[in-house]
């Protein structure tokens, strides 16, 4: 009876032991978003996706793979922060506190990522448009993660402050000076 | 009587030990052992191409789901007909190859005011007019890690995968101007030049969209 009950107890903490966690995923809502954006740079960028599919152990042969991808990145700044207390008026002349840049959207198109070669083992099949789809995604993150070292967001502030100072120099005022805040955005896609 | 408590005893201590060592994850699971390795890429650099200076509002972001396939169904030739058919098809004389994607993604829409003539402006004392282009489609995403192929039936070429892919968009992209966002996003970049004019320092502002 005691060997029985032992027995049972360890399928049981086996079992447990194996389960994997469950991830609680939240639920997302797509719906129309009103947005404050001026979006001032955009970023295109070539990158090689470089795979090789040999660390499976029972699988016989590698699989490899080059694909190329073309990336755009638009940064700028957001519109609605520029407000009355940021605006110093002068005569004729203007200074204007703008928010930091921020990093909008980065976009991969469908028509912008190319096989360019692969090479699979005799006993292994091609790779699926799943597995390529999986490694453009990751590809995605490498150019997301390096936007700071793109220097994408400077270049936004750069040209957001000249359009703004054009701007204000159309509608008639004669010096413009135009400062950034003093909070930074990180650099994450929203 | 002992030497049986005894052998319980080590037994108990044994699973009591091969607990703490699962929970502790000094095993991987039994289940790992043959799950497949993902397929990781390499780190490459990355190459600038292109920089260009825009001047886009944007104002409005539709986020979207949609569902496109493709498919192409033949005949079965005399020797398929007596070959066994493996596919989704079966025995039906039919065969062919079949994708279906789902595809989230988002289609901004706004106002480029590059397209601000030095006429869109006019101005007298404190009163302000300013004529925006009408809003257009800015950018239509759908990045790789918003597509999931949902089945696979025979096998595709990238290009195929890729016209699939491009009907999905253009399917959003529809579906977004169905829902009146280009008019939202002219309503939308108004209020936000007039706020901005008015911080400007104009106390009459007009904004109209050409």
């Amino acid at each position: 009876m005691l060997k029985r009950v032992l027995l049972y107890s360890i399928i049981g903490l086996l079992f447990f032991c194996c389960t994997n966690e469950k991830m609680l995923r939240q639920q997302q809502i797509l719906a129309l978003k009103e947005m404050n954006q001026l979006v001032t740079v955009e970023y295109v960028v070539n990158k090689i996706i470089k795979a090789s599919d040999d660390q499976t152990w029972y699988k016989l042969g590698d699989r490899k793979i080059l694909m190329t991808c073309e990336a755009t990145l638009r940064a700028g700044i957001d519109f609605s922060k520029i407000n009355s207390s940021g605006i110093n008026i002068n005569d004729k002349q203007i200074t204007i506190m703008l928010p930091h840049a921020a990093l909008f959207s980065l976009n991969i198109k469908p028509e912008n990522i190319q096989v360019a070669y692969q090479e699979i083992g005799a006993f292994r099949d091609g790779f699926s448009s799943q597995e390529r789809n999986m490694m453009a995604a990751q590809a995605q993150n490498q150019i997301e993660a390096s936007v700071d070292s793109l220097g994408v967001l400077q270049t936004a502030e750069t040209n957001a402050s000249l359009f703004v100072s054009n701007f204000l120099r159309n509608l008639g005022y004669e010096k413009v000076t135009v400062e950034f805040g003093a909070t930074t955005t990180p650099a994450k896609l929203n | 009587m002992l030497k049986t408590l005894i052998k319980y005893i080590v037994f108990a201590a044994i699973v009591i030990l091969m607990v703490i060592l699962f929970k502790d994850k000094w095993f991987s699971s039994i289940a790992n052992v043959f799950k497949p390795k993902p397929v990781v890429i390499a780190e490459t650099p990355i190459l600038i191409k292109q920089i260009n200076e825009l001047a886009q509002l944007c104002t409005i972001t539709v986020f979207d789901e949609v569902v496109t396939d493709s498919s192409e169904i033949r005949k079965k030739s005399t020797i398929e007909v007596l070959l066994p058919d493996l596919s989704d098809f079966g025995t039906l004389p039919v065969t062919g190859r079949r994708i279906v994607i789902i595809a989230k993604g988002k289609i901004i829409a706004g106002t480029d005011l590059k397209k601000l003539q030095p006429q869109s402006v006019f101005i007298q004392k404190d009163s302000v007019s300013l004529t925006l282009p009408a809003a257009e489609i800015l950018d239509a995403i759908i990045n790789p890690s918003d597509i999931e192929i949902f089945s696979e039936v025979g096998v595709w070429n990238d290009r195929e995968i890729t016209a699939v892919k491009i009907k999905a968009r253009n399917k959003m992209i529809d579906r977004a101007i169905q829902q009146q966002v280009l008019n939202k996003a002219d309503e939308r970049s108004i209020m936000l030049m007039e706020n901005f004019l008015r911080g400007a320092g104009f106390k009459k502002v007009f904004v109209k969209v050409s």
